[in-house]
């Protein structure tokens, strides 16, 4: 712990930094409806622990009364083909920037690569990306322009360099676009494999990953 | 979920966006909290960071400081491992020489902000712990507390507040102020026992 913590929690700190943090009412406010979020959602996993197995007997009798629809609807509707669960889950990913223009002491080939992904011009942002090809943050935007390209091996490449990698921010997008190109390329057993580790772990993947893999069926 | 811009991120946090605040929390907080649970940590470090972090943002944002080069979660995602990956290094300096937490932040085009960040992100902590146990003090503390922070002297609070005396508003001022002190070292040592 460091020293300033240390004397903060024994009691030996100047009053008027306490004073200071106190009168600053924007902050405290902010602070305060961070709490109003962070608590709500605390609860709202709470409630549904403590009423599981509510919730779960509801929803054994859900799955009932669904399989038994299902199977009049089985011969009925075709399963989605790959091609179109992936036009069903994939959206092109963003990249809203602030850039400053003409500043050249602000020039790197992420930055570079990033506008040329901004303008949709995927094949420029490729080549301004192979100038810094060990930054994380390039091997994912290059693997999102590989998917625009619609050149998904070259895609999978890239994720799944990342994801080896194994130490960085940016392994959950990598899953989910790894999953993806592996459906839109007939991979199924890989997509599989890659839906199911993103729905065992605790990422904003996790929901849309179980609906896909629900999806996928007997794909 | 509606999407916003980088932009309108910073303008929401600067504001106290309410739904802003909710996107940004929604959008990032289970990420680095698996972030943080897979680096030693446990769920109140990951609040934490998470906290800090955005106060670090509030900071830079308001003084117009800030001008992003990337998206906005690309940004916060930086400042969050910085964050973790600094605690981990305060707490043990020997044992995590293999955290290159410098060299992601190059990476990723921030060179210019590393240097403020380790000085921002410790003032934050402390402003942390003094707010948010502020904040669960009673009311009245909390406006006794707000009365003394604008340089009132003590008769002009015993009046302000409607006291009996100015005895009592001592009196007051050392309860409260052991019921902060209090809060402070039970919220350490909760968080030691996790």
């Amino acid at each position: 712990m460091r020293p300033d913590i240390k004397n903060i929690i024994n009691h030996d700190f100047p009053e008027s930094e306490l004073y200071k943090a106190i009168s600053d009412e924007n902050k405290l406010a902010l602070r305060e409806t961070l709490y109003a979020v962070h608590n709500k959602e605390v609860q709202n996993n709470y409630m549904i622990s403590v009423f599981s197995w509510k919730v779960q007997s509801i929803a054994a009798s859900i799955a009932i009364f669904l399989l038994v629809g299902a199977s009049f609807l089985f011969n009925m509707n075709d399963p989605l083909t790959n091609q179109e669960l992936f036009g069903q889950y994939y959206t092109t990913e963003s990249s809203i920037l602030n850039v400053r223009s003409g500043n050249t002491a602000d020039f790197s080939p992420l930055n570079e690569g990033m506008q040329y992904f901004e303008q949709k011009n995927y094949d420029k942002a490729l080549n301004a990306f192979k100038l810094d090809v060990d930054n994380v943050v390039v091997k994912l935007y290059s693997g999102f322009s590989y998917m625009e390209l619609q050149q998904y091996d070259q895609a999978i490449s890239e994720f799944e360099d990342i994801i080896d990698q194994n130490d960085n921010l940016f392994i959950d997008q990598a899953e989910w676009n790894l999953g993806l190109c592996y459906i839109i390329t007939n991979n199924t057993d890989q997509a599989k494999e890659t839906l199911t580790k993103i729905t065992n772990s605790n990422t904003i993947y996790n929901i849309r990953a179980q609906q896909l893999l629900e999806d996928m069926g007997n794909n | 979920m509606a999407k916003f811009s980088t932009e309108r991120i910073l303008a929401g946090i600067v504001e106290n966006d309410r739904i802003v605040i909710q996107y940004v929390y929604d959008k990032y907080f289970l990420s680095i909290k698996s972030y943080v649970l897979k680096h030693g940590g446990d769920e109140n470090d990951a609040w934490d960071v998470f906290q800090d972090s955005l106060m670090v943002v509030y900071e830079q944002a308001q003084s117009g400081d800030l001008i992003l080069k990337n998206t906005f979660i690309t940004y916060f995602y930086s400042i969050c491992k910085y964050k973790w990956l600094k605690n981990l290094r305060d707490s043990s300096p020997n044992q995590h020489e293999e955290f290159e937490y410098k060299t992601e932040t190059e990476l990723y085009g921030y060179n210019k902000y590393v240097v403020q960040l380790d000085e921002a992100l410790e003032q934050e902590e402390r402003v942390r712990l003094y707010q948010e146990n502020f904040l669960k003090l009673s009311k009245e503390c909390q406006k006794l507390f707000k009365l003394l922070a604008q340089g009132l002297t003590t008769n002009e609070i015993t009046e302000e507040l409607n006291y009996k005396s100015t005895g009592f508003t001592y009196k007051k001022r050392r309860l409260c102020k052991e019921q902060l002190l209090k809060r402070i070292k039970e919220n350490n040592d909760n968080k030691l026992k996790l």
